[in-house]
């Protein structure tokens, strides 16, 4: 026994020695919970939305957001068209990034094309793949030249991330991602994968002095710890709070519930290129009278949604509030239907799990209801997202599948074009008249033209009916009263727009 | 003894072998990872790059040929997700793990042994009823409901306890906890079976009778002697402990191993799942060689010779 005695003696002595204590926290920092780490902090190498979050602390991009979703200058100052297919972009002198080189025409030269090297393997090519060059006039000054005319340059100049180029080539691609260096409000730290990422105030940064010391993002995956964190403050934001959490999170005086519709729509794609029944605009039409959306809304999601009447989210340039929601109406639904002759119609309707809020809930009621109303339809759920993917990319989805969008661009074309276009990868649809549309909208170069134009799209496409129109998604999130913070309906949390 | 410990190691080396075959096989048959790395919207000419890129349009034997001929420098490659190299991954997250793993495994011998012996010294008595109800509840419940269940009591209601991640020793009790029940379970039942066992062979009757002390009787001749069966379950308890870190590490935000396995394989990380499955085999086989060789401590009537034929 005295052996045993020493063994458990020592191993507990071991264990208590591999886990260092953390040191104590400050008054102005904040610990953020998401679900997931960050894939990188080399963030031309991302496009997941939970990682850009982080990368935005510590990079800068040319535009940026307001908190009500408007273009801004950050480390572009002012912009202009040259001439349809130049964009003359004046930069922010006197920048500096967080190992001292100096930002300048040089730095959104080496960036841009860096994502275009080759052997670097950047998910972010498709975002700017309409920019043929970059033209550097003076150290503030470059010229973008674009292969077509192209209006959304302000919003993809809103995801040039800014990169230091000296800093890149001297110490490489791996490291720049180990180590990464802007020049944003806040400076990196640390990084433990799946622990910690740790950010600490940029006082030198051109905005000023961001209020919040220093941050730290903790990856929680489960959501019960999430809350629980939240609870015991270990944590100061939490993200993805589900709404039938709601209550839990109220029963606690500490912490408050703000919320905001999101960018993310959740919809439901009707495929319509597969033909049969569903090729028919009338049953699809059907379909969306037969749902009671708001009903879905108030009675799975606790009102926790914003119906939309097309494709496209109401905080997105190009939302054209005039036209109309489809209406609760079983009766018109049984009457289109018997006008297309499909009165004893079966249907399958997938959707994923956990991937959205409620998402396996908000299937399963849509596809109640539309059974009551005489469409009878199975649903079918895919929990693992990889495969669920691939039935779409495969173009082997169910008659109707959930479908859950939102581009960090903002703009209205990433909406419409990869959803809707003929023979895009996502899309499960195909128009001449809607390509036709979506064509001319992308290209137009005058703002009031091109809001027209998206006018007529939108509204053709609620005519067509691609999809049972859903709702946007709202963004849920669990605060620490001690934060002063609102969230941002582009699911960006901007540490400079948190103060105490 | 040095030619068995060799002979074992080179059949570990046609186990390792078999599991990267499998492991390669199943991970190819789940779909092709670039559709998951690149957004949703990318064209066809962009993912066609990116696969040129990973070297996943190469016949699948050159691409296992690859694998195999770098493996054996210790090379996994770069995950595809975090193109860090696949071990350096690995070995950050190692420690937690078998941290998790080690406190886990602890909890469960310091609770089962003296129980398990308890249990078998005071045979249906009630304290024997209260481990039987103990290694019950231990073996019933979920590590995914315990979990959940210890973080409310422990953390949100009592503030004991830290609800999630890795930040001193204090956040280490509950997950350590959560994960060593189900072990702890099987271990007490273990040692009470085993105990009651011995406490029965001729020699402890006869040592008793000799006059020696009832607590060396025991601790020194009975249960070094029921500790063979203990130290088999151990050995494997630890590998089950292992791979069922995996949920205790995702409810306890806990940075280990397991979380990294989950998420490479939800992302078709190919390179970052291989690497993984052969650390984790390696270790495996490797804790079953130990197991089988400090059987040879324990009962030196054991002896590892030459097989003859």
């Amino acid at each position: 026994m005295p052996h045993m005695q020493r063994i458990f003696v020592i191993a507990l002595a071991v264990l208590v020695a591999l886990t260092a204590p953390a040191g104590a926290a400050g008054e102005r920092d904040v610990t953020i919970a998401q679900g997931i780490d960050a894939e990188f902090l080399d963030v031309q190498m991302t496009n997941n939305i939970v990682t850009l979050i982080i990368n935005t602390s510590i990079y800068d991009t040319l535009l940026t957001r307001d908190k009500q979703l408007n273009l801004v200058p950050s480390l572009a100052t002012a912009y202009k068209n040259v001439s349809e297919k130049v964009w003359e972009v004046k930069l922010r002198p006197n920048v500096k990034f967080h190992n001292g080189e100096p930002f300048s025409a040089e730095a959104v030269k080496f960036s841009f094309e860096r994502i275009f090297r080759a052997d670097f393997k950047s998910p972010q090519k498709g975002w700017f793949s309409t920019i043929d060059r970059v033209e550097i006039v003076d150290p503030t000054t470059v010229r973008f030249h674009t292969k077509l005319p192209d209006p959304a340059m302000p919003a993809r100049m809103t995801l040039m991330y800014q990169l230091a180029p000296k800093y890149v080539a001297q110490v490489g691609d791996q490291q720049a991602n180990l180590k990464p260096v802007g020049t944003g409000p806040f400076k990196f730290v640390e990084w433990q994968k799946n622990e910690r990422i740790v950010v600490e105030a940029n006082d030198a940064h051109w905005s000023g002095k961001p209020a919040v010391r220093r941050a730290t993002w903790r990856p929680i995956p489960e959501l019960g710890a999430r809350i629980a964190a939240l609870q015991t403050g270990q944590a100061d934001l939490i993200v993805n709070v589900p709404p039938d959490q709601l209550q839990t999170l109220a029963a606690t005086k500490t912490v408050r519930v703000e919320k905001i519709p999101s960018c993310r729509i959740i919809n439901f794609a009707i495929a319509q290129i597969k033909g049969g029944p569903i090729g028919d605009k009338r049953v699809r039409q059907a379909l969306n009278h037969a749902v009671d959306m708001q009903g879905i809304l108030d009675a799975v999601l606790m009102g926790n949604g914003k119906r939309i009447n097309s494709f496209m989210p109401t905080n997105v340039w190009g939302y054209d509030p005039a036209i109309p929601l489809y209406d609760y109406n079983p009766k018109k639904a049984k009457e289109l239907l018997a006008a297309a002759g499909q009165t004893n119609l079966t249907l399958t309707l997938q959707a994923p799990n956990g991937r959205w809020a409620m998402d396996k809930d908000v299937a399963q009621a849509v596809a109640g209801q539309l059974t009551e109303n005489g469409i009878k339809t199975n649903i079918k759920i895919i929990g693992e997202w990889g495969a669920y993917v691939r039935t779409i990319l495969d173009h082997k989805t169910e008659e109707i599948a959930m479908n859950g969008w939102c581009l960090p661009s903002l703009e209205p074309d990433h909406w419409v074009t990869p959803n809707l276009k003929t023979g895009e990868p996502v899309s499960q649809y195909g128009n001449p008249e809607v390509d036709k549309l979506m064509d001319a909208a992308r290209a137009e170069m005058n703002v009031d033209k091109r809001k027209q134009l998206y006018s007529q799209l939108l509204r053709l496409i609620h005519d067509e009916a691609p999809y049972i129109f859903g709702y946007q998604q709202m963004d849920i999130y669990g605060v620490n009263n001690r934060l002063k913070w609102t969230p941002r309906g582009d699911e960006s949390i901007r540490l400079t727009e948190i103060s105490f | 003894m040095v030619g068995y410990v060799a002979r074992r190691l080179l059949q570990s080396l046609g186990v390792l072998l078999g599991v990267s075959v499998i492991v390669f096989g199943l991970l190819h048959l789940t779909g092709d990872p670039t559709r998951l790395l690149l957004p949703l919207e990318a064209r066809e000419e962009d993912v066609r790059q990116m696969r040129a890129l990973l070297g996943l349009d190469d016949p699948l034997w050159v691409q296992y040929a690859r694998f195999l001929t770098r493996a054996v420098r210790g090379d996994f490659g770069l995950s595809f997700k975090h193109q860090v190299p696949a071990l350096t991954l690995i070995f950050q997250t190692l420690p937690a793990t078998l941290q998790l793993t080690g406190a886990g495994l602890c909890f469960a011998l310091v609770v089962a042994v003296p129980a398990g012996i308890l249990a078998a010294l005071k045979r249906n008595s009630i304290l024997d009823a209260a481990c039987s109800v103990g290694v019950l509840l231990g073996q019933a419940m979920p590590v995914y409901w315990l979990g959940l269940l210890l973080i409310m009591v422990f953390a949100v209601g009592l503030g004991w306890f830290p609800a999630a991640g890795r930040d001193g020793w204090s956040s280490l009790v509950l997950p350590a906890t959560a994960l060593g029940a189900f072990s702890m379970a099987r271990i007490a039942r273990m040692a009470r079976s085993g105990m009651l066992e011995v406490l029965a062979q001729d020699y402890v009757r006869t040592a008793r009778a000799a006059g020696i002390r009832a607590f060396v009787v025991t601790y020194k001749y009975a249960l070094k002697n029921a500790a063979i069966p203990l130290v088999t379950i151990v050995g494997l308890e630890f590998g089950i402990l292992l791979g069922g870190a995996v949920i205790t590490e995702t409810i306890f935000a806990w940075p280990g191993v397991g979380r990294l396995a989950v998420d490479a394989i939800f992302s078709r990380d190919y390179p970052l799942v291989q690497a993984i499955v052969a650390v984790l085999a390696t270790l495996f086989v490797v804790i079953n060689l130990v197991v089988d060789l400090v059987y040879t401590w324990l009962d030196p009537r054991i002896v590892y010779v030459r097989s003859v034929r």
